[in-house]
């Protein structure tokens, strides 16, 4: 190989090499955290596109739980699940959705950040202090309906 | 170029072409473990088997008689892989509609909760009205057996999450009861194979 097509590899390397760094930092993703947390916890029902599976679970794309207004409030259905009696058996209880009692407070928040901003929710970043004074006050695991 | 060169390029090129080739007109093997008895050798078969689908009719080998199918094996209060198997299902099941020659076996594993009435919930649940798909229940040694038939592990364990261990194979099973193909349930891409295989499978 010549010195010049070896110089115009190393170069041709280079300006790839230079490309490819610069285009991933377009890609900054705010919610990563919360897409890893999601996937490890969540996406096992609700999927990775958040389709969900039938009236068995829950959609999660323009979820009128996961808006500005109503958002604090699903951090309560993260952590304690949703209780209630059986359909074909009303003397057991069953959890449509299971709790998540591992996650911490941050890690729900970043958890809702990714849910209410992707999937076509536009929820806006989860007020911390906000989130604190709903978790510390969730209504009981058998109220809530879905 | 030296004889040697020459030689591997020359094999490198017929490695390509061969792989090439072979993708074309791929047909599907018979998976399992082949049984020899006289000298003769008998490709493995899913045994006999007798299971109740969700509308409380019998399931046998014979409901599969002029037609192939995926089976599975699950449960309808599994926390873990199971809504993404059964969602893989529905997407081939989805995916090949009208298809009468193409049927679908969803084994229960749990069938203490399991009743006939919960299957018939699970299957309205997720939308299934076609008579193409059986969720059945049965004998519970019987469904743990014949997992194993289906090269798939399917007990009871207290420690797995919601109290049942299982393999998350969709197996493809042929008018023969020769198991063609299988993929890992959970994975699409994997989803996207066995759907080529079962068109490979439809036109033999």
């Amino acid at each position: 190989m010549s010195k010049s097509l070896q110089l115009s590899v190393v170069l041709m390397a280079l300006i790839i090499g230079a490309f490819t760094i610069f285009h991933s930092s377009c890609d900054f993703n705010p919610h990563r955290h919360g897409e890893w947390l999601f996937e490890m916890h969540c996406a096992n029902c609700h999927m990775e596109d958040g389709t969900g599976l039938g009236e068995l679970i829950p959609d999660l794309w323009e979820s009128p739980y996961l808006q500005k207004t109503t958002i604090h409030e699903a951090a309560c259905l993260i952590r304690h699940g949703i209780k209630t009696p059986d359909p074909l058996d009303p003397d057991l209880e069953i959890y449509p959705m299971p709790p998540n009692y591992e996650l911490t407070e941050s890690e729900i928040a970043n958890i809702l950040n990714y849910i209410g901003n992707n999937f076509g929710n536009e929820a806006g970043y989860i007020n911390p202090t906000k989130l604190k004074e709903v978790l510390s006050d969730c209504p009981n695991a058998e109220d809530r309906q879905w | 170029m030296n004889n040697f060169t020459g030689l591997l390029l020359a094999g490198l090129v017929g490695l390509l072409l061969v792989s090439c080739g072979k993708d074309e007109q791929r047909e599907l093997p018979i998976l399992g473990i082949p049984k020899i008895t006289d000298g003769d050798t008998i490709p493995h078969r899913i045994p006999d088997f007798k299971f109740t689908n969700q509308d409380s009719q019998i399931v046998t080998n014979e409901t599969f008689e002029n037609a192939m199918y995926v089976a599975d094996f699950f449960f309808t209060s599994c926390p873990t892989i199971c809504p993404k198997l059964t969602r893989s299902m529905l997407r081939i099941h989805d995916y090949f509609e009208g298809r009468d020659d193409l049927l679908f076996l969803s084994h229960t594993i749990d069938v203490r909760r399991d009743s006939i009435p919960r299957l018939k919930l699970y299957a309205e649940n997720i939308g299934v009205t076609s008579d193409r798909w059986h969720f059945v229940t049965g004998d519970e040694d019987e469904i743990y057996d014949i997992a194993e038939d289906y090269m798939s592990i399917a007990l009871e364990d207290p420690d797995a999450p919601g109290g049942f261990d299982h393999s998350g194979w969709l197996i493809l099973v042929d008018q023969n009861r020769h198991i063609r193909s299988f993929c890992d349930g959970t994975e699409d891409e994997d989803v996207d194979r066995l759907i080529k295989d079962i068109k490979l499978l439809m036109d033999e």
